[in-house]
């Protein structure tokens, strides 16, 4: 039986009472992890990952009074915010911003000798290199510290496609960003 | 392959997912191996190179307006549709239209059935009149014409 926990039960109440505070304390609990790991995923500048983000929020309310139980409030959204992602990186939004004024990547700049900003966008083209999944796995793990069985019900997958996932996507980046880290 | 597995086991060891037993395991194979030792290495710095898109991203005021007033809203609109559903698709109204609807029906079909097969008679036409066209009745005009008609063949 699964466990209950806090933002599950406050959703369950905001279907039985439709009242909008609840909906704003789960918005305002959420908005910035979710809004953050479709951003990762997609790689979408934050305009459109907002976009995934509020279609997202919309099914939380549209469902409200529906949800059964059957996983935790958080890993619901989370699963909702993670296929629309996938979705959008279908659809062929997927877009990465190059800065033009990044340095050569032949030159041998190790990572920290380039601005937050400029190794951001060579993170985020090394990230580009992944696929969607393997992005998603390692965004959940890296950016929002889930565990490996967390993972694996947000993506519906077993443990072992998420040690695969993680697996491979670090060892491809560390092939990309070799020398600079 | 063998490499592999201790590199994945390093990685989960990284993760805090593996177990003690497998720990000693871990730790017995890299005492030996470079490469996998150099693996294990270049987790930490990897993990630490994601710093700069570390830091959560603030949502927009605009969206954060939009979703406040759409969840009023929403509520204004589940009160009204609450009250209709609750007056007239209530389960036990559904239900008592669904039988009724059947009803209906059945007593629709019965009748359109028979209406379909009653036969067409002009009002002008008496009961009697209308026997003598009538094939079934013997010594009805279209028994005769029949008969004649076979009398030829």
């Amino acid at each position: 039986m699964m466990e209950q926990d806090q933002d599950t039960d406050l959703y369950i109440k905001y279907g039985e009472t439709g009242d909008p505070k609840l909906f704003r304390a789960l918005w305002d609990k959420y908005k910035g992890a979710v809004l953050t790991t479709i951003m990762r995923i997609t790689l979408l500048p934050k305009e459109g990952a907002e976009d995934i983000l509020q279609e997202v929020f919309i099914k939380v309310m549209d469902e409200r009074g529906r949800f059964t139980p059957k996983a935790k409030f958080g890993t619901w959204l989370y699963r909702m915010a993670v296929n629309r992602s996938y979705n959008a990186v279908r659809d062929k939004k997927e877009q990465v911003e190059i800065d033009d004024r990044l340095p050569d990547e032949k030159a041998d700049y190790a990572l920290d000798r380039l601005v937050d900003k400029e190794r951001a966008i060579v993170l985020k083209k090394a990230l580009g290199e992944l696929n969607e999944r393997q992005r998603a796995a390692l965004t959940l793990r890296e950016f929002q510290e889930k565990s490996y069985a967390e993972i694996a019900e947000i993506m519906e997958v077993s443990l072992d496609a998420v040690e695969s996932l993680l697996f491979h996507a670090r060892t491809k980046l560390k092939s990309i960003l070799k020398g600079r880290i | 392959m063998e490499h592999e597995k201790y590199q994945r086991m390093a990685m989960r060891l990284a993760d805090k997912e593996l177990d003690d037993a497998a720990k000693q395991e871990l730790q017995s194979h890299l005492s030996i191996c470079p490469e996998c030792t150099a693996f294990a290495n270049d987790l930490g710095p990897l993990s630490d190179a994601f710093s700069p898109l570390q830091k959560e991203e603030g949502v927009n005021g605009a969206l954060n307006t939009f979703m406040s007033n759409r969840a009023i809203k929403a509520t204004e609109k589940v009160s009204l549709l609450e009250q209709i559903r609750e007056t007239f698709w209530g389960r036990q109204h559904v239900l008592r239209y669904a039988g009724l609807a059947l009803i209906l029906g059945a007593i629709a079909g019965g009748a359109g059935f028979k209406l379909q097969n009653k036969p067409i008679t002009p009002s002008y036409i008496s009961a009697e009149e209308e026997a003598l066209f009538n094939p079934v009745y013997p010594g009805s005009i279209t028994e005769v014409v029949n008969d004649e008609h076979k009398e030829s063949l």
